[in-house]
């Protein structure tokens, strides 16, 4: 693979009419039958569909930073998945047992030794994974070990067109980039120069390629400034600011993730820097907690953006059960671990139904790929949940993301809705 | 870096980073701010080296604690943010004669070998972070509520926490220098620094001032960590940096005196922030360990030359 | 790499006794401070997955990629980790020392990583990048079993070979580089480039196990090669025993195996894991620093280096044999011998102190010397003028009718003019006849090449020096402790052995300083026995004394200095007959 293979220009509407046409040809009957079926799951894979999957005892490996300062969200991720197993079981599905292993923040040694780990030691027939080099590392061991893989933390494109390999998120930062700038010249119909600030990492695309193409289409002329990079886990910020304050930039476009994100923030904000910044990450509490007040001050979030209070019914067993079980409320990371390890449950009984041995090399990819919709807690209404649909090629998702305002705390406003690599904008 | 901006839109002009004298001036701003800080953090480490010779890495988990007693006082207790400032002062104060007491102390007896405190030191600080994590979990910890406000002087901008943080790392380096130089207490440290035995011989008890130089210098690194920790947040690892930059301040400018150490630590933080005037800021960084490599090439003494060589 | 856990944990484990075992050289030996370690692995790791990666970043940008084979990669990442061992090395064994060389190798370090990091189109930046499965002559491996044989036939060629570096005449240079670089010198060592040759040797092999590793792993990461991973070998190091590669192995063994022990006995969950192990793992390198200093296995311990076990060289008879050195020709008056030392017109400056002003005498063959004068006279300076270890700002020393001016100590010792330290410069942690035996001149195998390349010539002359350094040792009376560490001896028994060391370098000028100080009457009479038998023999001997009774025992004539100047020479009765000397000498 030498480029990124993601042209498909999916646009929310195209997914739509596609997911019409599926439901109406009773590939996906659960949509039409939200009220029917055993368990509480039923309802959104279809009566007796997870059922066929009864009985089977599967583990599945988690792949997360549990400790380091990444360690909050190890845990929000364990906890969404684990509620995806609970009410899978409830369902008459397969049960799922978790299996973890700590990548320490993305080290690289503790992710391989670990995984395999997991593979020889605790029997793993799949996985979940999150971070970057501490995912992308493991793709020849999953390849060679059959282990069918979901990239749901930190996906960037590397894992693309990997054998095993499904990506359960928006690219990080690459997916909603063009949407997220066409918010900003839509909202700020008077910026034209755009400064980028990026770490060279998973969304280096969105910083190098997306945002020069894109930028002076929507803002009508406008300009991107050189980019700026700053190493990952920098905490002062101020050569950077200093930088930015004398390029006079109209708006800022940032990649910059992680703890990182609150320094820069509040640091630009505390220097008079009051312009527009639309980022592509929010890692709560984290960054609202360093950035202080900073982070609700026109701070946006181009994101597949998680809405706990959303009325998604799918979202609402998810945010039921979650809080009645923990005591919180889901966030991001939680939510997407739950729909992947749905998925992977739904994968199990589909397989299973078919008459084929779900252990077997590639056969959840195989049954994956035959009908690559799931129901998603993003994006529905209050009558049918959010949709996301794998692309069987090179195994991305296209699923709701959208813009999201900033508030206190880090609490999310949604101001519209966006399509990987379009610059058409929804309504919230 | 390829000029991005320049291939995809040529109403981008390579000059666009236009107002060099303001960006010079913002610079120069951040960057005494930034120096400053690590030269207190320099010189914190330095009181504790040049006199007792402990490379005392575990100076990190002192300004982590240091931090963590902010917390805890202010945000856990509910008491106010003078007595988590009193509190970060205390414990790292505390913390760090511990340290000295229990465990340097014991491997000097046992004539431990240089590699052999560092060590220990080492291992200190690895388990101690853990332990941090342990206890207060691994989220970062808030200590809000310190006044803050933006001062700005046409476009150039500097907090009043900034301004109050630079302010305190110059009075303390002050504070401690007067003292080393102006006093009978600082004559004898002066005394232990350059000749341990002859001090000894003439009545100075070498220990007491080992304990006082490792009170003096966990004070002004919990100083530091106080400043980091109201300004943003709290957690295990925030020492490791700081005190790493400050170490190496120390070695920049010389270990002869308390002005090469100070000056070290100020001329490294200044460079970081200063090479953005012609560097994205992660090539700021390289160029500045280059310089580092090069000036311990080229002059292993620093850049203040000791009147008391080694 | 499909295959078992068992076998990835093992080679995990195996490389980080490559590691450790490679860094002990350098660490433990030479006792040079080296935070490089991840530094050199990463480079490797990164040398080789640059040279055989398949030229496409994680984030899909293309990479310079010459896609060259396994073996290729592997042999670039040597030739860049030595060259670069090498480079960090040149100032390192010159100028910069001990706490300064941590924060050098600790600069090196950052400067790696950062760049790794930041050079997105080498190395993928941070993301990292991918390589091919490794394969060796057209053999694929495939499983992490078939992976650990392989590794850890690597690991066990890098311990031998480590090893006999260790216990070779240049392991022993090294250790001696470690206790005292002048006092190596001054027996005619040159300790620049073993030192520098062991920079680059650690880092070769560090940056060949990371090109192994970095195949094995299929993948290189900045993150991977952390400051915690150079602190962990090094702790290896010191836990294991400094000096002692068998310590070196059972150490990285049990700290390799510490996380995975914590994960599968079940005692922590996965997530607690990491934490606590490593509040473990500092408590261990605390307790062990504190209670076992020199490691599990110290130096001489074991079978590592441990010539203290063995059995020592069969002692020679005849006790005092000094006639191998030419004996002066009877009859010869000792003040028409011939002049072997000219000193001329020497003067030195140290900021406004003139140490040395025109100072000038000779030394004749057969003839002690005695300089003397009161205490800042400037006579060690004359010492350091004489052996170059300080560079005069006026004058010459010539030494058999050629200038030695410039030279360095080592090149001095080496023509035939040695000296013996005020302070005697004891290597401390060697044993007493190791001490000796670094004195003898001219060891095949003090060279690195010649240590594998003719292995027998090594050992013959090895026995060769080990009878010679016996046979000094009896000579001085010092026999009975051969074995013993150096550091356990009392002071004037470590002045028998440093005098045994003068004389195992076989030069026939020796410079004397204050030989009997400090040492007990017995001893002293011993030394100045010694002495005088020396001159006897032959050679040409110069002493700074104090005690004026050694100098009446034993001078033939007097240089008299004051204030860096010579203010009177003579014999003994005519110095002692000068009141204003001897006023000079004893007053105020």
């Amino acid at each position: 693979m030498t480029r990124r293979t993601i042209d498909m220009h999916l646009s929310r509407r195209t997914i739509l009419k596609g997911m019409g046409a599926v439901a109406s040809t009773g590939l996906f009957p659960s949509l039409a039958f939200a009220q029917a079926g055993k368990g509480p799951l039923s309802a959104f894979f279809g009566a007796g569909n997870l059922e066929a999957g009864a009985g089977i005892k599967w583990a599945h490996g988690l792949n997360l930073a549990l400790t380091g300062t990444g360690a909050a969200i190890g845990q929000a991720m364990t906890q969404g998945a684990q509620v995806a197993a609970d009410l899978a079981l409830a369902s008459g599905g397969p049960e799922i047992t978790l299996k973890l292993n700590d990548h320490q923040g993305g080290l690289v040694p503790a992710s391989v030794t670990g995984v395999r780990r997991l593979i020889s030691q605790e029997g793993i027939k799949s996985l979940g994974t999150s971070y970057g080099p501490a995912s992308e590392a493991l793709f020849p061991l999953v390849a060679n070990s059959s282990i069918t893989t979901f990239w749901s933390g930190g996906a960037g494109p590397g894992g693309l067109n990997k054998q095993n390999v499904w990506v359960t998120m928006a690219l990080f930062a690459v997916d909603p980039a063009t949407g997220g700038l066409a918010y900003l010249a839509k909202r700020f119909p008077d910026a034209k120069k755009l400064a980028l600030v990026g770490q060279q990492e998973n969304g280096i695309g969105a910083v190098k390629e997306i945002a020069p193409k894109i930028w002076p289409q929507v803002s009508s002329g406008g300009a991107v400034l050189d980019a700026e990079y700053v190493n990952i886990g920098t905490t002062d910020f101020s050569a950077l600011v200093a930088r930015l304050k004398s390029a006079r930039a109209d708006a800022i476009f940032t990649t910059i993730y992680g703890n990182d994100q609150g320094y820069m923030i509040r640091q630009l904000r505390e220097a008079g820097v009051s312009i527009p910044i639309m980022s592509i990450d929010l890692a709560t509490p984290t960054v609202p907690d360093i950035a202080g007040d900073a982070v609700a001050d026109n701070c946006f979030l181009a994101v597949d953006g998680y809405l706990p209070e959303s009325e998604n019914p799918y979202n609402k067993l998810f945010v039921d059960t979650y809080s009645q079980k923990y005591g919180t409320k889901p966030d991001y990371f939680a939510a997407n671990f739950f729909e992947a390890t749905a998925i992977l449950a739904a994968l199990v009984a589909r397989a299973k139904k078919a008459g084929k041995n779900p252990e077997d090399p590639n056969v959840l990819s195989q049954v994956l790929a035959e009908n690559p919709t799931f129901p998603s807690v993003y994006g529905g209404s209050a009558s049918e949940p959010g949709l996301m649909k794998f692309n069987p090629d090179d195994h991305s998702v296209s699923k709701p993301i959208g813009v999201f305002e900033i508030g206190a705390k880090g609490v999310l406003k949604k101001v519209a809705t966006i399509t990987k690599d379009s610059t058409e904008l929804g309504d919230a | 870096m390829s000029p991005v901006a320049g291939q995809s839109s040529p109403s981008s002009s390579p000059s666009s980073y236009g107002n060099v004298m303001m960006q010079l001036s913002q610079l120069i701003v951040f960057g005494i701010v930034q120096g400053l800080t690590y030269a207190l953090l320099a010189s914190s480490f330095w009181i504790i080296y040049s006199t007792t010779r402990t490379f005392h890495l575990a100076h990190s988990l002192t300004y982590a604690i240091a931090g963590y007693a902010a917390y805890l006082t202010s945000e856990q207790l509910g008491l106010s943010l003078w007595l988590g400032f009193a509190a970060s002062l205390i414990c790292a104060a505390l913390f760090g004669c511990a340290i000295e007491a229990l465990l340097y102390r014991q491997l000097r007896r046992r004539s431990s070998t240089v590699l052999g405190i560092f060590l220990s030191s080492l291992g200190i600080a690895a388990a101690g972070a853990a332990l941090l994590q342990i206890i207060f979990g691994p989220m970062v910890k808030r200590v809000p509520g310190f006044p803050n406000a933006t001062l700005s002087y046409g476009e150039i901008s500097v907090t009043t926490l900034q301004l109050t943080g630079a302010l305190a790392a110059f009075v303390a380096i002050g504070a401690v220098t007067i003292l080393l130089t102006r006093t009978s207490v600082g004559n004898a440290v002066t005394a232990v620094r350059t000749n341990p035995k002859l001090a000894m011989a003439v009545g100075i008890r070498v220990e007491r001032i080992s304990l006082l130089v490792f009170a003096i210098g966990s004070a002004m690194a919990g100083l530091a960590a106080y400043v980091e920790t109201i300004a943003f947040v709290a957690y295990p690892t925030m020492g490791l940096q700081p005190v790493m930059f400050g170490v190496i301040g120390v070695f920049l400018g010389g270990a002869g005196s308390i002005k090469g150490a100070a000056l070290g630590g100020f001329v490294l933080g200044f460079l970081l922030v200063f090479s953005g005037l012609f560097l994205s800021q992660n090539l700021g960084v390289i160029l500045v360990f280059t310089v580092l490599l090069i000036i311990i090439v080229f002059r292993p003494e620093g850049l203040i030359r000791s009147p008391v060589g080694e | 790499m499909a295959g078992s856990y068992l076998a990835d944990l093992a080679s995990q484990v195996t490389f980080l006794i490559a590691l450790t075992v490679s860094l002990n050289l350098l660490l433990g030996f030479a006792g040079q401070m080296s935070l490089a370690t991840a530094a050199f692995y990463g480079l490797g790791a990164y040398t080789c997955a640059v040279l055989t990666g398949q030229g496409a970043s994680l984030t899909g940008q293309s990479l310079f990629a010459p896609q060259l084979p396994f073996v290729g990669g592997l042999v670039g990442a040597v030739l860049v980790t030595f060259a670069a061992g090498l480079i960090v090395a040149a100032p390192a064994a010159r100028r910069v020392r001990g706490d300064y060389l941590i924060l050098l190798t600790l600069a090196f370090h950052f400067l790696f990583v950062t760049v790794t990091s930041t050079w997105v189109d080498l190395t993928g930046g941070p993301n990292g990048m991918m390589l091919p499965p490794l394969s060796l002559f057209g053999f694929e491996i495939t499983t992490t079993d078939q992976a650990f044989w392989m590794v850890l036939a690597w690991a066990i060629a890098v311990s031998l070979i480590c090893w006999r570096i260790g216990a070779s005449p240049f392991g022993r240079i090294l250790r001696g580089v470690r206790e005292d670089e002048v006092a190596l010198q001054a027996l005619g060592k040159p300790t620049v480039w073993p030192k520098s040759l062991t920079f680059g040797f650690t880092a070769a092999i560090a940056g060949a196990t990371g090109a192994v590793s970095a195949a094995y792993m299929q993948f290189v990461a900045p993150t991977t090669y952390s400051l915690d991973l150079a602190i962990l070998v090094a702790a290896c190091v010191a836990l294991g025993g400094a000096g002692n590669i068998v310590g070196s192995v059972i150490a990285a063994v049990m700290i390799g195996s510490l996380r995975p022990l914590l994960e599968n006995t079940g005692l922590f969950s996965s997530d607690t894991a990491v934490p606590w192990q490593t509040v473990i793992y500092g408590v261990i390198l605390v307790l062990c620093m504190v209670f076992r200093p020199a490691g599990l296995l110290p130096e001489g311990i074991g079978f590592a280096s441990g010539r203290s076990r063995k059995t020592l060289p069969g002692e020679p008879r005849n006790v005092v044999d000094l006639k191998r050195t030419e004996k002066a020709a009877p009859g010869s008056k000792r003040g028409d011998a011939e002049i072997v030392v000219e000193v001329r017109g020497l003067s030195k400056t140290f900021g406004g102190l003139k140490a040395a002003q025109n100072v000038s005498f000779n030394l004749r063959k057969g003839e002690i010397v005695a300089l003397i004068g009161p205490n800042g006279a400037g006579k060690s300076t004359i010492f350091n003028l004489m052996t170059g270890a300080i560079c005069p700002d006026e004058g010459d020393v010539v030494l058999r009718g050629r200038s030695i001016l410039g030279e360095d100590p080592c090149r001095v010792a080496n023509l035939g003019m040695a000296r013996y330290f005020q302070h005697v410069r004891i290597l401390e942690g060697l044993t007493a006849i190791d001490n000796v035996a670094l004195g003898v001149p001219d060891q095949a195998g003090e060279k690195l090449s010649r240590v594998f390349l003719s292995p027998v010539a090594v050992a013959r002359r090895e026995r060769e020096v080990q009878v010679e350094a016996m046979h000094q040792l009896h000579n001085v009376g010092a026999a009975g402790y051969a074995g013993e560490t150096a550091r356990d001896l009392a002071f004037g028994q470590q002045k028998l052995i440093a005098f045994a060391r003068l004389l195992a370098t076989g030069a026939d000028v020796l410079l004397l300083d204050e030989p009997t100080s400090g040492v007990d009457p017995r001893s002293a009479e011993q030394i100045i026995e010694l002495v005088r038998a020396l001159a006897q023999a032959g050679k040409t001997i110069c002493i700074v004394e104090h005690s004026l009774h050694v100098v009446s025992e034993l001078a033939d004539r007097i240089v008299f200095m004051d204030a860096g100047a010579v203010v009177g020479e003579g014999t003994v009765a005519e110095i002692t007959g000068r009141q204003d000397l001897v006023e000079l000498y004893f007053g105020t």
